[in-house]
Protein backbone atom coordinates (compact mmCIF):
# COMPACT_ATOMS: atom_id res chain seq x y z
CA UNK A 1 0.00 0.00 0.00
CA UNK A 2 1.60 3.58 -1.24
CA UNK A 3 1.81 6.33 1.66
CA UNK A 4 -0.21 8.49 0.48
CA UNK A 5 -3.16 5.51 0.41
CA UNK A 6 -1.94 4.60 3.72
CA UNK A 7 -2.74 8.28 5.47
CA UNK A 8 -5.70 7.81 3.44
CA UNK A 9 -7.09 5.07 5.11
CA UNK A 10 -6.78 6.98 8.40
CA UNK A 11 -10.20 8.23 9.45
CA UNK A 12 -12.33 9.48 11.88
CA UNK A 13 -16.17 8.83 11.97
CA UNK A 14 -16.85 13.15 12.35
CA UNK A 15 -20.53 12.48 11.28
CA UNK A 16 -22.11 13.72 14.49
CA UNK A 17 -19.97 16.44 14.98
CA UNK A 18 -20.68 17.65 11.11
CA UNK A 19 -24.79 16.93 11.85
CA UNK A 20 -24.96 19.12 14.97
CA UNK A 21 -22.46 21.51 14.22
CA UNK A 22 -20.42 20.83 16.95
CA UNK A 23 -17.62 19.10 17.98
CA UNK A 24 -17.11 18.53 21.80
CA UNK A 25 -13.61 17.80 21.82
CA UNK A 26 -9.98 19.23 22.10
CA UNK A 27 -12.10 22.28 23.05
CA UNK A 28 -9.18 25.12 23.99
CA UNK A 29 -8.95 26.17 27.37
CA UNK A 30 -6.43 29.55 27.97
CA UNK A 31 -7.41 29.80 31.20
CA UNK A 32 -8.69 28.45 34.19
CA UNK A 33 -9.64 30.19 37.65
CA UNK A 34 -11.79 29.01 40.62
CA UNK A 35 -14.99 27.77 39.46
CA UNK A 36 -14.42 27.60 35.53
CA UNK A 37 -12.44 27.73 32.45
CA UNK A 38 -11.80 30.30 29.43
CA UNK A 39 -12.44 28.61 26.49
CA UNK A 40 -12.65 30.05 23.12
CA UNK A 41 -12.49 33.64 24.74
CA UNK A 42 -15.24 33.03 26.59
CA UNK A 43 -16.17 31.94 30.11
CA UNK A 44 -17.56 28.88 31.06
CA UNK A 45 -18.57 26.92 34.23
CA UNK A 46 -16.55 23.45 34.35
CA UNK A 47 -18.16 20.08 35.10
CA UNK A 48 -16.23 18.38 32.49
CA UNK A 49 -12.60 18.57 34.59
CA UNK A 50 -11.59 15.81 36.87
CA UNK A 51 -10.42 18.22 39.65
CA UNK A 52 -13.14 16.81 42.36
CA UNK A 53 -11.90 18.81 45.11
CA UNK A 54 -10.69 22.50 43.46
CA UNK A 55 -7.61 22.09 44.28
CA UNK A 56 -5.69 22.43 40.51
CA UNK A 57 -6.47 25.99 40.75
CA UNK A 58 -5.36 26.81 45.02
CA UNK A 59 -2.85 29.37 45.35
CA UNK A 60 -1.26 26.70 47.90
CA UNK A 61 -0.73 24.10 45.47
CA UNK A 62 0.75 26.89 42.63
CA UNK A 63 2.80 27.81 45.47
CA UNK A 64 4.69 24.67 46.10
CA UNK A 65 4.83 23.75 42.69
CA UNK A 66 6.54 26.97 42.09
CA UNK A 67 9.03 26.38 44.51
CA UNK A 68 9.76 23.30 43.09
CA UNK A 69 10.72 25.02 39.65
CA UNK A 70 13.05 26.73 41.44
CA UNK A 71 14.81 24.03 43.36
CA UNK A 72 14.78 21.42 40.13
CA UNK A 73 14.07 23.11 37.25
CA UNK A 74 10.84 22.69 34.45
CA UNK A 75 12.12 18.88 34.26
CA UNK A 76 14.85 16.24 35.27
CA UNK A 77 15.04 15.33 31.99
CA UNK A 78 15.73 11.70 32.67
CA UNK A 79 14.53 8.00 33.71
CA UNK A 80 14.03 7.86 37.11
CA UNK A 81 16.10 4.79 37.06
CA UNK A 82 18.77 7.31 35.90
CA UNK A 83 19.03 11.17 36.23
CA UNK A 84 15.28 11.79 37.13
CA UNK A 85 14.48 10.80 40.34
CA UNK A 86 13.90 13.50 42.60
CA UNK A 87 14.05 13.29 46.53
CA UNK A 88 10.93 14.04 46.28
CA UNK A 89 9.76 10.56 45.11
CA UNK A 90 10.64 9.33 48.05
CA UNK A 91 8.96 11.85 50.23
CA UNK A 92 5.24 11.89 48.23
CA UNK A 93 5.42 8.00 47.79
CA UNK A 94 5.67 7.59 51.40
CA UNK A 95 2.89 10.27 51.78
CA UNK A 96 0.83 8.15 49.51
CA UNK A 97 1.17 4.85 50.84
CA UNK A 98 0.14 6.23 54.17
CA UNK A 99 -2.84 7.96 52.60
CA UNK A 100 -4.19 5.24 50.09
CA UNK A 101 -3.30 2.31 52.40
CA UNK A 102 -2.39 0.04 48.78
CA UNK A 103 1.64 -0.46 50.44
CA UNK A 104 4.65 1.02 48.83
CA UNK A 105 4.37 2.39 45.00
CA UNK A 106 6.17 3.65 42.21
CA UNK A 107 5.20 6.92 40.43
CA UNK A 108 5.09 7.09 36.47
CA UNK A 109 3.67 10.07 34.49
CA UNK A 110 0.65 9.11 34.01
CA UNK A 111 -2.18 6.44 35.62
CA UNK A 112 -2.90 5.26 31.26
CA UNK A 113 0.82 4.92 30.99
CA UNK A 114 1.04 2.97 34.86
CA UNK A 115 -2.33 0.50 33.56
CA UNK A 116 -0.85 0.02 30.57
CA UNK A 117 3.16 -1.32 31.86
CA UNK A 118 1.50 -2.89 34.69
CA UNK A 119 -0.18 -6.17 32.69
CA UNK A 120 2.71 -6.69 29.82
CA UNK A 121 5.46 -6.47 32.40
CA UNK A 122 3.79 -9.27 35.41
CA UNK A 123 1.48 -11.85 33.92
CA UNK A 124 2.49 -14.71 32.03
CA UNK A 125 0.77 -15.79 28.60
CA UNK A 126 -0.91 -18.82 30.16
CA UNK A 127 -2.43 -16.52 32.91
CA UNK A 128 -6.37 -15.54 32.73
CA UNK A 129 -7.45 -11.56 33.44
CA UNK A 130 -11.07 -11.49 34.57
CA UNK A 131 -11.84 -7.75 34.07
CA UNK A 132 -14.85 -5.86 34.53
CA UNK A 133 -17.13 -5.29 31.35
CA UNK A 134 -16.96 -1.91 32.20
CA UNK A 135 -13.26 -1.26 33.39
CA UNK A 136 -11.50 2.13 31.86
CA UNK A 137 -9.71 2.41 28.35
CA UNK A 138 -6.43 2.13 30.11
CA UNK A 139 -7.08 -1.14 31.93
CA UNK A 140 -8.19 -2.61 28.67
CA UNK A 141 -5.21 -1.36 26.07
CA UNK A 142 -3.11 -2.85 29.20
CA UNK A 143 -5.01 -6.39 29.35
CA UNK A 144 -4.41 -6.66 25.39
CA UNK A 145 -1.04 -6.45 25.93
CA UNK A 146 -0.40 -8.83 28.00
CA UNK A 147 -1.62 -11.32 25.15
CA UNK A 148 -3.10 -13.72 27.48
CA UNK A 149 -7.01 -14.94 28.09
CA UNK A 150 -9.21 -12.66 29.04
CA UNK A 151 -12.27 -13.18 30.69
CA UNK A 152 -14.62 -9.81 30.85
CA UNK A 153 -17.75 -10.38 33.55
CA UNK A 154 -20.98 -8.47 33.57
CA UNK A 155 -20.36 -5.11 35.33
CA UNK A 156 -19.82 -5.29 39.50
CA UNK A 157 -21.92 -8.61 38.97
CA UNK A 158 -20.24 -11.32 41.74
CA UNK A 159 -21.97 -13.95 40.75
CA UNK A 160 -21.03 -13.89 37.31
CA UNK A 161 -17.56 -13.39 38.26
CA UNK A 162 -17.59 -16.39 40.74
CA UNK A 163 -18.53 -18.91 38.21
CA UNK A 164 -16.10 -17.41 35.71
CA UNK A 165 -13.64 -18.21 38.83
CA UNK A 166 -14.41 -21.79 39.64
CA UNK A 167 -14.54 -22.66 35.81
CA UNK A 168 -11.39 -21.41 35.01
CA UNK A 169 -9.46 -24.43 34.42
CA UNK A 170 -6.37 -22.50 33.05
CA UNK A 171 -2.91 -23.37 34.39
CA UNK A 172 -1.29 -19.96 35.16
CA UNK A 173 -2.44 -17.08 37.41
CA UNK A 174 -5.43 -15.86 37.40
CA UNK A 175 -6.11 -11.85 37.84
CA UNK A 176 -9.25 -9.84 38.92
CA UNK A 177 -9.32 -6.15 37.48
CA UNK A 178 -11.58 -3.41 38.06
CA UNK A 179 -11.65 0.17 38.67
CA UNK A 180 -13.05 1.77 41.94
CA UNK A 181 -15.74 4.29 40.47
CA UNK A 182 -16.58 3.70 37.06
CA UNK A 183 -15.46 6.54 35.28
CA UNK A 184 -18.81 7.34 32.91
CA UNK A 185 -21.14 6.40 35.21
CA UNK A 186 -19.99 6.62 38.54
CA UNK A 187 -21.43 3.18 40.09
CA UNK A 188 -18.61 1.87 43.12
CA UNK A 189 -16.88 -1.33 42.85
CA UNK A 190 -17.55 -3.91 45.68
CA UNK A 191 -14.13 -4.33 45.97
CA UNK A 192 -13.95 -6.35 49.31
CA UNK A 193 -16.25 -8.93 47.72
CA UNK A 194 -13.58 -9.03 45.10
CA UNK A 195 -10.84 -9.31 47.85
CA UNK A 196 -13.01 -11.78 49.15
CA UNK A 197 -12.98 -13.72 46.08
CA UNK A 198 -9.84 -13.63 44.70
CA UNK A 199 -8.77 -15.27 47.87
CA UNK A 200 -11.27 -18.26 48.00
CA UNK A 201 -9.95 -18.67 44.63
CA UNK A 202 -6.34 -17.64 44.37
CA UNK A 203 -6.90 -14.82 42.20
CA UNK A 204 -4.77 -11.20 42.36
CA UNK A 205 -6.95 -8.47 42.33
CA UNK A 206 -6.15 -5.42 40.72
CA UNK A 207 -7.96 -2.34 40.86
CA UNK A 208 -7.87 1.52 39.41
CA UNK A 209 -8.82 3.98 42.34
CA UNK A 210 -8.37 6.67 39.76
CA UNK A 211 -12.05 8.24 40.62
CA UNK A 212 -11.79 6.81 44.26
CA UNK A 213 -8.29 8.38 45.33
CA UNK A 214 -9.25 12.09 47.35
CA UNK A 215 -13.21 11.32 46.74
CA UNK A 216 -14.39 8.41 48.49
CA UNK A 217 -13.67 7.04 52.48
CA UNK A 218 -14.70 8.88 55.64
CA UNK A 219 -11.18 10.87 55.03
CA UNK A 220 -11.43 10.41 51.15
CA UNK A 221 -8.32 8.11 50.64
CA UNK A 222 -10.08 5.85 48.15
CA UNK A 223 -11.39 2.50 47.94
CA UNK A 224 -9.76 0.51 50.59
CA UNK A 225 -11.30 3.43 53.27
CA UNK A 226 -14.70 3.15 51.42
CA UNK A 227 -14.69 -0.50 51.69
CA UNK A 228 -12.79 -1.00 55.13
CA UNK A 229 -9.85 -2.93 53.18
CA UNK A 230 -6.82 -3.58 55.96
CA UNK A 231 -3.91 -5.56 54.70
CA UNK A 232 -5.14 -5.54 50.38
CA UNK A 233 -2.83 -8.31 48.88
CA UNK A 234 -3.71 -6.85 45.36
CA UNK A 235 -2.59 -4.21 42.97
CA UNK A 236 -3.50 -0.86 43.45
CA UNK A 237 -3.54 1.91 40.57
CA UNK A 238 -4.87 5.61 40.79
CA UNK A 239 -4.46 8.97 38.65
CA UNK A 240 -2.56 11.73 40.65
CA UNK A 241 -4.55 13.81 37.54
CA UNK A 242 -8.15 14.02 38.92
CA UNK A 243 -9.00 14.80 42.72
CA UNK A 244 -5.55 15.08 43.56
CA UNK A 245 -4.96 18.08 40.65
CA UNK A 246 -1.77 17.20 39.17
CA UNK A 247 -0.68 14.35 36.74
CA UNK A 248 0.71 10.94 37.39
CA UNK A 249 -0.22 7.62 38.37
CA UNK A 250 1.07 5.26 40.81
CA UNK A 251 1.15 1.53 40.73
CA UNK A 252 0.98 0.20 44.89
CA UNK A 253 1.38 -2.88 46.23
CA UNK A 254 3.80 -5.20 47.88
CA UNK A 255 6.88 -3.73 48.29
CA UNK A 256 8.34 -6.85 45.91
CA UNK A 257 6.56 -5.82 43.29
CA UNK A 258 7.29 -2.38 43.56
CA UNK A 259 11.18 -3.01 43.26
CA UNK A 260 10.59 -5.46 40.59
CA UNK A 261 8.53 -2.78 38.63
CA UNK A 262 11.62 0.11 38.94
CA UNK A 263 13.84 -2.03 37.58
CA UNK A 264 11.99 -4.10 34.84
CA UNK A 265 9.36 -2.00 33.93
CA UNK A 266 9.63 -0.61 29.98
CA UNK A 267 7.04 1.37 30.56
CA UNK A 268 8.67 3.14 33.52
CA UNK A 269 12.32 2.75 33.07
CA UNK A 270 12.49 4.27 29.27
CA UNK A 271 10.37 7.04 30.22
CA UNK A 272 10.94 11.02 31.28
CA UNK A 273 10.49 10.74 35.03
CA UNK A 274 7.28 13.08 36.35
CA UNK A 275 8.18 16.46 36.73
CA UNK A 276 9.27 17.19 40.50
CA UNK A 277 7.05 20.10 40.58
CA UNK A 278 4.09 17.83 39.70
CA UNK A 279 4.96 15.61 42.69
CA UNK A 280 5.59 19.16 45.38
CA UNK A 281 2.01 19.82 43.71
CA UNK A 282 0.39 16.48 44.89
CA UNK A 283 2.26 16.69 48.06
CA UNK A 284 0.31 20.31 49.08
CA UNK A 285 -3.15 18.80 47.90
CA UNK A 286 -2.75 15.66 50.07
CA UNK A 287 -1.84 18.07 53.28
CA UNK A 288 -5.42 20.16 52.08
CA UNK A 289 -6.85 17.08 51.68
CA UNK A 290 -5.82 16.24 55.56
CA UNK A 291 -7.17 19.37 56.60
CA UNK A 292 -10.17 20.06 54.64
CA UNK A 293 -11.79 16.96 53.03
CA UNK A 294 -14.99 17.06 54.96
CA UNK A 295 -16.03 20.57 53.88
CA UNK A 296 -15.09 19.36 50.41
CA UNK A 297 -16.33 16.01 50.29
CA UNK A 298 -19.64 17.10 51.56
CA UNK A 299 -19.68 20.37 49.05
CA UNK A 300 -19.29 18.10 46.35
CA UNK A 301 -22.16 15.74 47.46
CA UNK A 302 -24.42 18.82 47.85
CA UNK A 303 -23.83 19.68 44.50
CA UNK A 304 -23.73 16.37 43.07
CA UNK A 305 -27.46 16.10 45.12
CA UNK A 306 -28.67 19.20 43.55
CA UNK A 307 -27.48 18.79 39.85
CA UNK A 308 -28.88 15.01 39.63
CA UNK A 309 -32.17 16.53 41.33
CA UNK A 310 -32.59 19.18 38.20
CA UNK A 311 -31.68 16.77 35.96
CA UNK A 312 -34.76 14.44 36.75
CA UNK A 313 -36.87 17.35 36.70
CA UNK A 314 -35.59 17.79 33.25
CA UNK A 315 -36.59 14.84 32.30
CA UNK A 316 -33.36 13.53 31.53
CA UNK A 317 -32.64 9.83 32.31
CA UNK A 318 -29.40 10.01 34.62
CA UNK A 319 -26.60 7.04 35.56
CA UNK A 320 -27.54 5.41 39.06
CA UNK A 321 -23.92 5.21 40.57
CA UNK A 322 -22.96 6.52 44.37
CA UNK A 323 -20.01 8.60 43.03
CA UNK A 324 -19.95 12.71 42.77
CA UNK A 325 -20.25 11.20 38.70
CA UNK A 326 -23.60 12.44 37.65
CA UNK A 327 -24.30 11.22 33.74
CA UNK A 328 -26.93 12.13 31.43
CA UNK A 329 -27.58 9.15 29.38
CA UNK A 330 -28.14 10.45 25.47
CA UNK A 331 -28.28 7.50 23.17
CA UNK A 332 -26.57 7.55 19.63
CA UNK A 333 -23.76 9.84 18.96
CA UNK A 334 -25.85 12.86 17.56
CA UNK A 335 -28.25 12.74 20.52
CA UNK A 336 -24.82 12.99 22.94
CA UNK A 337 -23.36 15.70 20.75
CA UNK A 338 -26.58 17.67 20.47
CA UNK A 339 -26.56 17.87 24.11
CA UNK A 340 -23.20 18.63 25.04
CA UNK A 341 -23.85 21.59 22.86
CA UNK A 342 -27.03 22.49 23.73
CA UNK A 343 -25.24 22.62 27.44
CA UNK A 344 -22.15 24.10 25.99
CA UNK A 345 -24.25 27.16 24.73
CA UNK A 346 -25.22 27.63 27.98
CA UNK A 347 -21.67 28.17 29.41
CA UNK A 348 -21.56 24.73 31.20
CA UNK A 349 -18.65 22.72 29.90
CA UNK A 350 -19.28 18.81 30.29
CA UNK A 351 -18.02 15.41 28.86
CA UNK A 352 -19.10 13.61 26.07
CA UNK A 353 -18.64 9.80 25.94
CA UNK A 354 -19.11 8.02 22.46
CA UNK A 355 -18.19 4.84 21.39
CA UNK A 356 -15.38 3.26 22.14
CA UNK A 357 -15.61 4.63 25.17
CA UNK A 358 -18.92 3.45 26.13
CA UNK A 359 -21.14 0.44 24.05
CA UNK A 360 -22.61 1.72 20.83
CA UNK A 361 -25.68 3.61 20.77
CA UNK A 362 -25.26 4.13 24.98
CA UNK A 363 -23.33 7.82 24.31
CA UNK A 364 -23.97 9.77 27.47
CA UNK A 365 -22.62 13.28 28.84
CA UNK A 366 -21.04 12.99 32.01
CA UNK A 367 -21.55 15.81 34.44
CA UNK A 368 -19.02 16.71 37.86
CA UNK A 369 -20.07 19.46 40.00
CA UNK A 370 -16.90 19.67 41.84
CA UNK A 371 -15.87 21.25 45.14
CA UNK A 372 -15.42 24.43 43.64
CA UNK A 373 -18.39 25.33 42.29
CA UNK A 374 -20.18 27.18 44.76
CA UNK A 375 -24.00 28.31 44.99
CA UNK A 376 -23.70 31.11 42.19
CA UNK A 377 -22.82 28.83 39.94
CA UNK A 378 -24.64 26.00 40.81
CA UNK A 379 -27.98 27.88 40.05
CA UNK A 380 -26.50 28.51 37.08
CA UNK A 381 -26.41 24.78 35.96
CA UNK A 382 -29.90 24.26 37.54
CA UNK A 383 -31.03 26.97 35.16
CA UNK A 384 -28.97 25.47 32.08
CA UNK A 385 -30.23 22.00 32.82
CA UNK A 386 -34.22 23.07 32.74
CA UNK A 387 -32.99 24.80 29.55
CA UNK A 388 -32.05 21.87 27.62
CA UNK A 389 -34.60 19.83 29.42
CA UNK A 390 -36.94 21.65 27.43
CA UNK A 391 -35.13 21.83 24.05
CA UNK A 392 -34.11 18.40 23.78
CA UNK A 393 -36.92 16.53 25.86
CA UNK A 394 -40.17 18.86 25.04
CA UNK B 1 -32.43 -28.34 24.82
CA UNK B 2 -32.88 -27.01 21.02
CA UNK B 3 -29.76 -25.23 19.74
CA UNK B 4 -31.32 -22.10 18.89
CA UNK B 5 -32.71 -22.14 22.84
CA UNK B 6 -29.25 -22.95 24.31
CA UNK B 7 -27.56 -20.28 22.22
CA UNK B 8 -30.06 -17.67 23.20
CA UNK B 9 -30.07 -18.62 27.13
CA UNK B 10 -26.45 -18.25 26.69
CA UNK B 11 -26.48 -14.55 25.00
CA UNK B 12 -29.28 -13.45 27.70
CA UNK B 13 -27.19 -14.56 30.27
CA UNK B 14 -24.12 -12.73 28.96
CA UNK B 15 -25.96 -9.64 28.62
CA UNK B 16 -25.74 -6.34 30.76
CA UNK B 17 -29.21 -5.46 30.71
CA UNK B 18 -32.52 -7.85 30.55
CA UNK B 19 -34.28 -8.07 27.08
CA UNK B 20 -35.61 -10.55 25.38
CA UNK B 21 -33.49 -12.50 23.14
CA UNK B 22 -34.59 -14.57 19.62
CA UNK B 23 -32.99 -15.39 16.71
CA UNK B 24 -33.97 -11.84 15.09
CA UNK B 25 -32.14 -10.04 17.82
CA UNK B 26 -29.20 -7.68 16.57
CA UNK B 27 -26.33 -7.63 18.09
CA UNK B 28 -25.67 -4.36 17.52
CA UNK B 29 -28.68 -2.13 17.14
CA UNK B 30 -30.71 -4.57 19.95
CA UNK B 31 -27.53 -5.20 22.30
CA UNK B 32 -25.50 -2.42 22.05
CA UNK B 33 -22.53 -5.07 21.80
CA UNK B 34 -18.94 -3.66 22.38
CA UNK B 35 -16.06 -5.72 22.14
CA UNK B 36 -15.77 -6.89 25.56
CA UNK B 37 -19.64 -8.06 25.55
CA UNK B 38 -18.76 -9.72 22.20
CA UNK B 39 -16.09 -11.63 24.39
CA UNK B 40 -18.21 -12.54 26.93
CA UNK B 41 -20.90 -13.89 24.68
CA UNK B 42 -18.08 -16.04 22.52
CA UNK B 43 -16.50 -17.50 26.41
CA UNK B 44 -20.00 -18.50 26.82
CA UNK B 45 -20.64 -19.92 23.83
CA UNK B 46 -17.24 -21.82 24.12
CA UNK B 47 -18.03 -23.25 27.96
CA UNK B 48 -21.72 -24.08 27.04
CA UNK B 49 -20.40 -26.35 23.73
CA UNK B 50 -16.65 -27.02 24.80
CA UNK B 51 -15.56 -25.68 21.63
CA UNK B 52 -12.90 -22.84 20.92
CA UNK B 53 -13.81 -20.00 18.67
CA UNK B 54 -11.91 -18.35 15.98
CA UNK B 55 -12.53 -14.26 16.96
CA UNK B 56 -12.42 -13.84 13.18
CA UNK B 57 -15.31 -16.22 12.98
CA UNK B 58 -17.26 -14.35 15.22
CA UNK B 59 -16.86 -10.80 13.42
CA UNK B 60 -18.95 -11.77 10.04
CA UNK B 61 -21.87 -12.39 13.21
CA UNK B 62 -24.52 -9.86 13.35
CA UNK B 63 -27.71 -11.48 14.77
CA UNK B 64 -28.11 -14.40 17.52
CA UNK B 65 -29.17 -16.48 13.89
CA UNK B 66 -25.69 -15.43 12.55
CA UNK B 67 -24.12 -17.33 15.82
CA UNK B 68 -26.67 -20.43 15.37
CA UNK B 69 -25.59 -20.92 12.00
CA UNK B 70 -22.18 -20.39 12.33
CA UNK B 71 -21.90 -22.71 15.21
CA UNK B 72 -23.63 -25.71 13.13
CA UNK B 73 -21.92 -24.77 10.00
CA UNK B 74 -18.47 -23.99 10.84
CA UNK B 75 -18.35 -25.79 14.37
CA UNK B 76 -20.68 -28.55 13.76
CA UNK B 77 -23.07 -27.87 16.81
CA UNK B 78 -26.43 -29.41 17.18
CA UNK B 79 -26.11 -31.31 14.34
Amino acid sequence: MGTERFYDSLSIDKSAAFETGFNPYYRSVEAVYRTGALIDGESYIDCASNDYLGLAADPRVKDAMKKAIDTYGASLCGTPIASGYARLFTEIGKKLELFTGAGENVIFPSCYQANCALFQNIVGESDTILVDHYAHASLIQGIRLARCKVKPFKHNDMEHLERLLKSDGSTGRKWVVTESVFSTEGSIAPLDRIADLCEMYDAVPVVDDSHGIGVIGRNGRGILEEKNIRGFKGIYTASLGKALANAGGIIAGDPRLIDYMKYSCPGLIYSTALTPSSLAGIGAVLDIIEAEFPARSLRLRQNRAVVLKALKEAAFTCSDGESPIVSVICGSDTATFRCAREFFNRKIFTTAFVPPSVPPGEGLIRIIAGAKLGENEISTITAAIAETGKEING
Amino acid sequence: MALDEQVCAVVSANLEKKIPVGRNTDLRKDVHLDSFGTMMIINGLEDAFSISIDDQDFRAVSSVGDIIEMLRTKYHVGG
